[in-house]
């Protein structure tokens, strides 16, 4: 559903992200790690089309982000780690604008499910400013879903939730890859990925490192991983030391 | 610890100053840092010099030493006044103005209380001082500096005071507050009433005085000062407002300082009240704390809407919509329609129908109450200045386009709209409103014509306000503006947001952005690009309209006023071929536009 093909982007003469390919199946969760400055967030800017990369394709439902960047679009869904909503629109025009954006033929009542769904049922007259930061992470994601996207990005969704915010996004996140949904999941929280990532890629410098399953990362790494978990082997591949 | 206070502050500045600069590695900021040197340079720099000299004159020539003394007493009331009526008021700003991020530092950081006061009394220092200096120079050539800074430290401490007091209030239980309210009331409205009534009967006198004055010794701007300056040094002061003004007077001394001596003795009482005051607001038990923390986050609210707070936390019109937004259709509607939310959320249709009854009351008042008809000179004059200016500047001031949305570009770049038609919905947001701001001018002349042609069958009032313009050639003439002011609208709107592409860190709407030289600066290119701009895009149609004028005289057909609506469409349509072009090119630009930096840090 995603590919990524030898993507690079470059601030000058430095590279955020050197020739980075990576490929998400339906239904698949990919867990984006690195350490900061890695490239984790110009990646996910450049496949969600918000800055363009200096070279390479990336391709959403297999359409060309470059060539067919509408098409692309409509099949996608970013939630970014900062959520930055219009201070003049409520919640419910928040999703009502969404609607009309993707054509979303039930737009209005898909859009007070996910509020409620999102536990911001009683929000939906809420201006941004009247929401804590955990409400407006809720909104982008009920922003996000609305459209039902083929692909869902998502850069820090756990911050600023509560405990049980984070177990009913995890579990969002676990049923929108089980109706088919590609999700790159890029976080700090390695045990949210480890958690909820079938697949995992680790990005040093704008670079990937290591790609594949747990078990597979694991034992593509030389000496003893430490305890094994996705910390330690995370600690090797970026060259510190993985015993706590 | 106050030099560590200073030390954040200059850090603070410098911050701003280095990230300014970086912007400038960029060749198109560079070039336009450069323009705006320039026009300092050459229409600033240079007459601010020579005016040193010049005023310098004014003072040796025109101002005489003798009237100084009454200048002093006018200065004396000016700042009595505007010292005092704040302070009469029970609303205003609340304790101390921090950001929130300065609190967040401060308040966790090991100082006292009275630090951080200090602190938020410094804030303001830089522009204290920065104001005095450009005063001292426009009015003395920088010598009355220090007289002015003094003055102006005095003043900006005495509002933090009054903010601090006002803040109080709110925490003292009623009684007392009231009380405090109604002595302060009492005591400084009797004080200022008084000042006013001597002050009238004074101005009276003065204008008697004026009258006097022959025309002719007054027909250039020199000889008019300096005759209505000894005018008012002739006029005797009342001795009992001269004694009100006392306080004024002390305070505002140093400004008319003579001399390093004189200086330091008038400056010296100045200096004394303003170590009291400083220590009352440093010993102030307000709980600004809490009140400015919320102040900053509700500014940083009102910022990043520009001012559209109340509206905001209007609860009665949350479920308003300019218009109904259904699901299915071309989503480039859907920007237009958050675009125009952000100015109003009054249906647009409700807000037409009010507008028309407006219209309607205008037309019909003056006539019912039998107003003199020159009444309805207003609203025709208001509604032509408004015709024809809201197109050229409205869509400065609505802000609900692309520089707006440069600050959303996480959300709005992953949005399936075409970049063409992305861009002509922002074009077409301020358009919109300007050219519907246009036609409520016009609307508005058109009521007054309609009115004054009403009052005259009324009550036989001879109107001079129809210009004897039938109604038909009215209409006609009004169908052949609207396309042009709708073109002109839709050009404006195109330049401004073709501007916001190329240069996105200088328009994006931030909460840092209409602060600072820069800012000015930026404002200035982008109106002289715009005036330029449109200047150019009038050429064409300029040519059009002419031609088909000419055209019909040389082969002998008379002008009629039928042809308005036709000339209209034609100045109208270059207007619109020259934004269309703008917009495709601004799609392409937007296409490729990498924010990478410059845009993506916009309002963090």
């Amino acid at each position: 559903m995603i590919e990524i093909e030898a993507l690079s982007k470059n601030y000058g003469t430095f590279q955020a992200v050197d020739a980075l390919s990576l490929r998400v199946a339906r239904g698949e969760i990919l867990g984006l790690v690195g350490p900061n400055g890695a490239g984790k967030t110009t990646t996910l800017r450049c496949v969600t089309g918000i800055i363009p990369p200096s070279a390479g394709v990336v391709r959403v439902g297999g359409f060309d982000l470059g060539e067919q960047p509408v098409e692309a679009k409509r099949r996608l869904a970013f939630v970014p780690d900062e959520p930055r909503l219009f201070d003049y629109l409520t919640a419910r025009d928040h999703l009502t604008i969404t609607a009309r954006l993707y054509g979303v033929a039930d737009g209005a009542e898909r859009g007070e499910a996910l509020l409620r769904e999102l536990e911001l049922g009683d929000r939906g007259d809420s201006y941004p400013s009247e929401l804590s930061r955990g409400m407006k992470q809720k909104l982008m994601v009920a922003m996000a879903l609305l459209h039902r996207p083929e692909a869902i990005l998502l850069d820090e969704p756990l911050t600023g939730l509560d405990p049980v915010a984070m177990r009913r996004m995890k579990d969002r996140i676990r049923r929108a890859a089980d109706d088919g949904v590609a999700v790159i999941l890029s976080s700090h929280m390695l045990h949210l990925v480890e958690e909820l990532c079938a697949r995992i890629a680790v990005i040093v410098g704008g670079r990937k490192v290591l790609d594949g399953t747990l078990d597979e990362i694991r034992g593509a790494l030389p000496g003893p991983g430490g305890r094994g978990d996705l910390e330690a082997i995370f600690m090797k591949a970026i060259g510190e030391d993985p015993t706590p | 610890m106050i030099g560590v206070l200073l030390r954040l502050q200059a850090m603070t500045l410098r911050g701003r100053l280095v990230r300014s600069l970086r912007l400038l590695r960029q060749p198109k900021y560079l070039v336009g840092a450069l323009a705006v040197a320039a026009w300092m340079a050459l229409w600033v720099g240079g007459p601010l010099l020579r005016s040193g000299t010049r005023i310098r004159t004014v003072n040796a020539e025109i101002f005489a030493d003798e009237w100084l003394p009454a200048i002093h007493l006018v200065a004396a009331l000016v700042i009595t006044v505007a010292m005092l009526i704040p302070w009469l008021l029970p609303w205003g700003r609340l304790g101390l103005p921090f950001r929130e991020a300065e609190l967040t530092l401060l308040l966790q950081a090991p100082l006292t209380r009275r630090q951080v006061i200090w602190y938020g009394l410094l804030k303001s220092a830089v522009g204290t001082v920065l104001t005095a200096f450009f005063l001292s120079l426009v009015l003395g050539g920088g010598s009355g500096f220090l007289g002015l800074l003094l003055v102006f430290v005095f003043w900006d401490q005495n509002s933090k005071w009054r903010g601090l007091f006002l803040l109080r209030q709110r925490e003292l239980p009623a009684a007392t507050a009231g009380l405090r309210r109604a002595l302060m009331t009492g005591f400084g409205g009797a004080f200022l009433l008084t000042i006013a009534v001597l002050a009238l009967g004074f101005v009276r006198q003065l204008i008697e005085q004026l009258r006097s004055v022959e025309p002719e010794a007054v027909q250039s701007f020199a000889p008019a000062i300096a005759s209505s300056a000894s005018i008012l040094s002739a006029t005797p002061w009342p001795p009992a407002l001269i004694a009100l003004l006392q306080p004024g007077r002390l305070i505002t001394a140093p400004i008319f300082a003579q001399g390093p001596g004189a200086l330091l003795l008038s400056g010296l009482p100045v200096l004394a009240l303003a170590a009291i005051q400083l220590e009352l607001v440093l010993r102030s038990r307000a709980r600004f704390e809490e009140s400015a923390l919320e102040r900053a986050r509700k500014t940083d609210v009102r910022k990043a809407t520009r001012g559209r707070g109340k509206r905001i936390g209007a609860k009665f019109s949350r479920g308003w919509r300019v218009f109904p937004l259904p699901s299915a259709g071309s989503p480039a509607v859907a920007v237009l329609w958050k675009n125009l939310m952000r100015v109003s959320r009054l249906s647009l249709v409700h807000g037409a129908g009010a507008v028309a009854l407006l219209l309607g009351l205008v037309a019909l008042v003056p006539a019912v109450l039998h107003l003199h008809i020159a009444t309805y000179g207003i609203p025709i004059v208001a509604g032509l200045v408004t015709a024809a200016t809201a197109t050229l500047f409205a869509g400065l001031s609505w802000r609900n386009d692309l520089r707006a949305e440069l600050a959303h570009l996480e959300l709005v770049r992953t949005w399936p709209v075409a970049p063409t038609q992305f861009v002509l919905a922002q074009v077409a947001s301020p358009a919109l409103l300007s050219f519907l701001l246009s036609v409520m001018g016009l609307g508005l002349t058109l009521a007054g014509i309609l009115g004054s042609r009403l009052a005259e069958a009324l009550w036989g009032d001879p109107s001079p306000m129809v210009l004897g313009v039938a109604g038909t050639n009215l209409a006609l003439s009004f169908a052949g503006v609207l396309p042009v002011l709708a073109g002109a609208a839709f050009a404006v709107s195109a330049m401004l947001n073709t501007m916001a592409i190329i240069a996105p860190a200088w328009l994006a709407e931030s909460s840092d952005s209409n602060k600072g030289i820069a800012a000015f600066g930026q404002r200035l290119l982008l109106g002289t690009f715009m005036f330029l701009g449109f200047g150019l895009a009038l050429v064409p149609s300029a040519a059009l309209v002419g031609l088909a004028l000419l055209v019909p005289h040389l082969i002998g057909i008379p002008f009629s006023a039928w042809m308005l609506p036709l000339l209209g469409l034609m100045a109208a349509t270059p207007l619109f071929v020259g934004g269309g072009l703008l917009v495709a090119a601004a799609g392409r630009m937007w296409e490729k536009l990498d924010a990478s930096v410059e845009v993506l840090e916009i309002g963090r």
